[in-house]
C-alpha cells in the first residue's frame, strides 16, 4: 500500500512539474528571415509622405458604435481608460470605436494571457513584439489590408522593418521616422537626446571659462571641485553616462545592435571601437579625480532629482526635452540661481547612430470580433488627420500655426505642458498615437522659444546617422544566439562599474582586457558572424 | 533580593543601548514615510528632511481621499480583508478539526495531499486557467475563495486541537452534541490563540496582496489598494532602459504642483500600513502564544 502511495505521489509530482508547460505549435521563429514579399502601396509614390497619408475613411465604412478591448503592455503608460478627453472623443467621433483599456501592471501579465489564450482584441506591446507576431495569435496586416482595407497606407520599408520570419507583418512599430518624413518635417528637432546642463550662476562666478571640448569640461569640473567642496561637480546616472560620452568619442555603434560598421560595411563589436575604451577611460578619470560620484551607477532617480533641485549638483546630464521644465522648477525653488544648457557638442567628431526601428506595435488578435472594423479603425491613425489629432491635439486649442508657418503649441497648451503628465492625461495627446512618427511629434513639442535648445538640437541633428535596419541584426528572441547576445550586454554592464571605478590606469587596462577576454569566451566572435550574416541578408533591402 | 553586580549593570546597559539602536533602525523608516507624507511634495524633492516636516500639509492625504480610485481600492481592500480573513479562518479551522480525528477514513491520504500541495503547485498559467473555468476571473470572490484554505495553518491547528483533552469532546457527545456543535461550542472557544494567529496572518496577506489584482482582475472598480500602490511605483520604473526617457517625462517629479508622485506614494504607504500597525499590538500575545502552542508536545 505504502509503495502504491509513493508511486502515485511520484507520478503526481512529475505531472505537476510539467503542468505549466504548454508550447503552442510554431512558437519558435526561424532563424532565417524570409525574402521580402510585400504588396505595393496603392496610392502615391512608394515611400513618400503622400503615400502614407490617405484621405479620411470613406462613408461606406461603418461608424456604428463598437467597443474593442485593448491591452497596453506598458506598466508606465499614463492611460488606463478611454473617453472623456478631447482627443479620445475625437477618435470616437471619427471612427465610432471606443476602447476598453486594460493597462498591464506587470511585465509577466501578457505572457499569461498569451499562454492561457485569453488575449484582448487589440494588444499594444514593445517587449513582446516578437512573441505576438504569430499567425496563431494575430491577424497579419497583409491579410487584413487585402481583405478589408486596401487603402491602408504602408510603405515597403515599413513592411520590411516589421516582417516576421514567416514573411508577413503583424504590426507596425511606433516611433520610427522614415527618411521621407524627416524631410517633410525637417524643422523638427529630435528631442530625446542627452544634453549637459550646468549652473549658469556658478559658471559666471568662475569667470565663464572656455568650454569647447571634453578637456575644457574636465578643467571646469576641477575648478568647481576645488572652490565648492560641498557640490557634486558632475552628476551622472547609469542610463546617461555612456550614451552621452560615447557620442563625443565617436563610438558609432547602434544602441540596439552594439556593433558599428567599418569602411568595408562589416559589423564590428563596439568593444573594439577605440572610442569605447576612451569613453570609459575618461569616465574613470572623472571618478578618480572625484569629479563624478563613485555611486554614479547606483544613483536613483529620486536622489538625482534631489541633488539637482537643492542646488548641490553643478552639472548633470539629462534628456533635452526635460530641460525647460527642469529649469523652470529649479529657478522657482532656488531664487537667484539658474541653469544653462551647453550647446557645444564638445567634440570634433561626434556621431550618433540611431538604429531604432520603432518600439511598440498594435496587434489585432484572433479574439477580435470584427477584424474588418479593427483595421479600418487603425487606418484612421495613419491618415494626416489621425496623426495630427493623436500627436498634436486639436487645432486652435492645443496647437496652431505660428508666424513662421510652422506648427507650434498654443500659449495655453505650453503653459499646461509645465505639468506635462497632467496635460497628457487631460487631453489624451500622445496617448493613442499607435503609429506615431517621432519627428512629427517633435515638430510641436520641442519649443523653438529657447534658442539654446534649438541650437543644440540642430547641431545634434547633423551628427545623427539613421540606420534602422541595424536593429534587425540582433538575434531573434528565444534563440541561443539571443541568449549569448544578452549575456554580452550583461557583461558590459558588469565591467562598466569595474572600469569606471578602477583605482589606477593599470587597473583600468586590466579590467578592460578582462572584459574583452570574457566576451570572446562567451562567444563574441560567433555573434558578430551571425550579425554580419544577417546584415548581408537585409542589406539589399536597405 | 539579589544584589546586582557590576556585570549585571554592564550587560543591562549594553542591552538597552543595543535595543535602542534596533528600535531606531526599525522605527525610523516608518517615521520617515510619515513625515514625508505630511510634507509638501515639491519641497520634499529637495531632500534634507529627516525629523519633522519642513512644509507641513494635508494635501497628499486630501488628494488620496478625493481620488476615486484610492478610495475604491481602500474599500475593496477592507472588504476582502474582513470577508477573506473570516472565511479562511473558519474554513481552515473546520478542516483542521475534521482532520484532527484519528479514526477518520483515508486520513493519511488527506495529510499527504495537504503536504504535497504545500510544496508543489501547477504554476501561474494553470491556476489562471482553473480560475477562468470556475468563473472567478474579474470577480470579487477571486480574492476570497482561492485563499480559503491554508495548509500550513491547518497543520498547526491540527496539532493544537490534539492537545485539547478528548474528555471534553467525549462528554459533549454523551450529552448529544454533534460534530458541528462540538466544533462551535468547545473547539473554537478553546482555540482562540491559534484562531487569532490565523486571522492575523490571513489579514496581513489579504491587505498586502496585489498579485491577484494584477493577474486575475481587469475591472478597475475591483482593484485593491496594494495594486494602485504598485502602479505608482510602475509609473516610475521600466524594464527597458530605452523607455527610461519616456518615463522621465511622465514621472511627475518636475511637475510644478505641490503634490508629486513620490509624496502621494508616501501617503498611500502610510494609509496601507497604519491599520496593521494599529491592530497588531492587540493580537501580539495571541500570535506569540499561537505559534508555539501547536508545536510543543508533551
Amino acid at each position: 500500500m505504502k509503495k502504491l502511495v509513493v508511486f502515485l505521489l511520484v507520478c503526481c509530482m512529475t505531472m505537476a512539474v510539467f503542468a505549466g508547460c504548454s508550447a503552442k505549435p510554431g512558437d519558435q521563429p526561424s532563424d532565417n528571415p524570409s525574402e521580402t514579399q510585400g504588396t505595393e502601396s496603392p496610392q502615391g509614390t512608394e515611400g513618400t509622405p503622400e503615400a502614407a497619408e490617405a484621405p479620411t475613411p470613406t462613408p461606406e465604412w461603418s461608424k456604428e458604435p463598437i467597443t474593442f478591448s485593448i491591452f497596453i503592455d506598458h506598466p508606465w503608460y499614463l492611460m488606463d481608460s478611454f473617453g472623456g478627453r478631447p482627443v479620445d472623443d475625437l477618435i470616437i467621433e471619427k471612427t465610432g470605436v471606443t476602447l476598453d483599456v486594460t493597462r498591464s501592471a506587470d511585465d509577466g501579465q501578457l505572457p499569461v494571457l498569451i499562454a492561457s489564450g485569453d488575449l484582448h482584441e487589440l494588444v499594444y506591446t514593445a517587449n513582446k513584439f516578437e512573441s505576438m507576431a504569430h499567425a496563431e495569435l494575430c491577424y497579419s496586416y497583409d491579410e487584413l489590408i487585402e481583405k478589408y482595407c486596401p487603402e491602408f497606407p504602408v510603405t515597403q520599408l515599413e513592411k520590411d522593418i516589421n516582417k516576421s520570419p514567416d514573411g508577413k507583418f503583424y504590426a507596425i512599430r511606433n516611433g520610427y521616422t522614415p527618411p521621407e518624413w524627416k524631410e517633410k518635417y525637417s524643422y523638427a528637432l529630435k528631442s530625446k537626446v542627452r544634453s549637459l546642463i550646468m549652473r549658469k550662476d556658478i559658471m559666471e562666478e568662475l569667470g565663464n571659462p572656455p568650454l569647447n571640448d571634453l578637456e575644457d569640461l574636465y578643467n571646469i569640473l576641477v575648478m568647481v571641485r576645488d572652490r565648492y567642496p560641498d557640490m557634486v561637480p558632475l552628476l551622472l546616472d547609469r542610463y546617461n553616462l555612456f550614451v552621452f560620452f560615447g557620442v563625443r568619442f565617436g563610438v558609432n555603434s547602434g544602441y540596439y545592435c552594439n556593433a558599428y560598421l567599418d569602411e568595408n560595411n562589416t559589423l564590428i563589436s563596439e568593444f573594439y571601437h577605440p572610442g569605447y575604451k576612451k569613453t570609459y577611460a575618461y569616465l574613470n578619470r572623472l571618478v578618480r579625480e572625484k569629479l563624478v560620484p563613485k555611486e554614479a551607477l547606483i544613483t536613483s532617480n529620486e536622489q538625482f532629482h534631489q541633488l539637482v533641485m537643492n542646488g548641490r549638483a553643478f552639472a548633470f546630464i539629462r534628456n533635452t526635452e526635460t530641460y525647460p521644465q527642469t529649469k523652470l522648477t529649479f529657478e522657482e525653488l532656488n531664487p537667484g540661481k539658474s541653469l544653462m544648457l551647453v550647446t557645444d557638442l564638445l567634440s570634433e567628431n561626434p556621431v550618433w547612430v540611431w538604429d531604432q526601428a520603432g518600439y511598440s506595435g498594435m496587434f489585432v488578435t484572433k479574439e477580435c470580433k470584427d477584424p474588418a472594423r479593427a483595421i479600418q479603425f487603425l487606418y484612421w491613425f495613419r491618415t494626416e488627420e489621425g496623426r495630427i489629432a493623436t500627436d498634436w491635439g486639436i487645432e486652435g486649442v492645443h496647437w496652431e500655426y505660428g508666424e513662421d508657418g510652422l506648427p507650434r503649441r498654443t500659449i495655453e497648451a505650453s503653459e499646461k505642458m509645465q505639468t506635462i503628465n497632467q496635460f497628457f492625461k487631460e487631453t489624451g495627446i500622445e496617448q493613442w498615437n499607435f503609429f506615431s512618427i517621432d519627428v512629427m511629434r517633435d515638430a510641436v513639442n520641442v519649443s523653438r522659444d529657447d534658442p539654446d535648445v534649438v541650437e543644440y538640437l540642430t547641431r545634434y541633428d547633423r551628427i545623427v546617422k539613421d540606420i534602422p535596419t541595424l536593429f534587425f541584426t540582433r538575434p531573434d528572441s528565444g534563440t541561443d544566439e539571443r541568449a549569448v547576445f544578452q549575456e554580452l550586454n550583461q557583461l558590459a554592464g558588469k565591467y562598466e562599474s569595474k572600469m569606471i571605478n578602477s583605482a589606477s590606469d593599470e587597473e583600468f587596462e586590466k579590467n578592460f582586457n578582462d572584459m574583452l577576454a570574457e566576451a570572446e569566451k562567451i562567444g563574441l566572435k560567433k555573434i558578430l558572424e551571425f550579425q554580419n550574416e544577417r546584415w548581408k541578408q537585409i542589406n539589399g533591402t536597405n | 533580593m539579589l544584589k546586582r553586580t557590576l556585570e549585571d549593570k554592564f550587560v543591562d546597559t549594553f542591552n538597552y543601548i543595543f535595543l535602542t539602536l534596533i528600535l531606531i533602525v526599525t522605527v525610523y523608516p516608518f517615521w520617515y514615510v510619515l513625515i514625508l507624507s505630511f510634507n509638501e511634495g515639491k519641497d520634499a524633492a529637495l531632500g534634507g528632511i529627516f525629523l519633522i516636516p519642513r512644509k507641513f500639509t494635508f494635501e497628499n492625504y486630501k488628494v488620496f481621499f478625493t481620488e476615486p480610485k484610492w478610495v475604491g481600492g481602500l474599500k475593496n481592500t477592507v472588504l476582502r480583508t474582513v470577508i477573506g480573513t473570516a472565511l479562511s479562518t473558519g474554513f481552515t479551522a473546520m478542516v483542521a478539526y475534521g482532520l484532527s480525528h484519528r479514526y477518520i477514513m483515508f486520513r493519511k491520504t488527506y495529510f499527504n495531499l495537504l503536504i504535497f500541495s504545500m510544496y508543489f503547485g501547477g504554476g501561474l498559467i494553470p491556476f489562471y486557467v482553473l480560475l477562468r473555468g470556475l468563473g472567478l476571473l474579474n470577480s470579487f470572490w477571486v480574492y476570497v475563495i482561492p485563499n480559503m484554505f491554508k495548509p500550513f495553518m491547518a497543520l498547526v491547528m491540527i496539532s493544537f486541537i490534539r492537545e485539547i483533552p478528548y474528555s471534553l469532546e467525549e462528554s459533549a457527545r454523551i450529552d448529544g452534541a454533534n460534530d458541528f456543535t462540538i466544533f462551535a461550542r468547545i473547539i473554537v472557544p478553546v482555540s482562540k490563540p491559534i484562531l487569532a494567529t490565523m486571522a492575523l496572518f490571513g489579514s496581513v496577506a489579504h491587505w498586502n496582496d496585489w498579485y491577484s489584482s494584477v493577474y486575475f482582475v481587469t475591472r478597475k472598480n475591483l482593484k485593491v489598494l496594494a495594486f494602485f500602490m504598485r502602479e505608482v511605483i510602475n509609473q516610475s520604473l521600466t524594464s527597458d532602459p530605452t523607455q527610461e526617457q519616456l518615463v522621465a517625462t511622465y514621472q511627475g517629479v518636475y511637475d510644478n504642483i505641490a503634490v508629486t508622485t513620490r509624496s502621494m506614494q508616501m501617503a498611500t504607504i502610510f494609509i496601507a500600513v497604519a491599520p496593521i500597525l494599529l491592530v497588531y499590538p492587540f493580537l501580539q500575545k495571541y500570535f506569540i502564544k499561537g505559534m508555539t502552542l501547536g508545536a510543543v508536545k508533551e
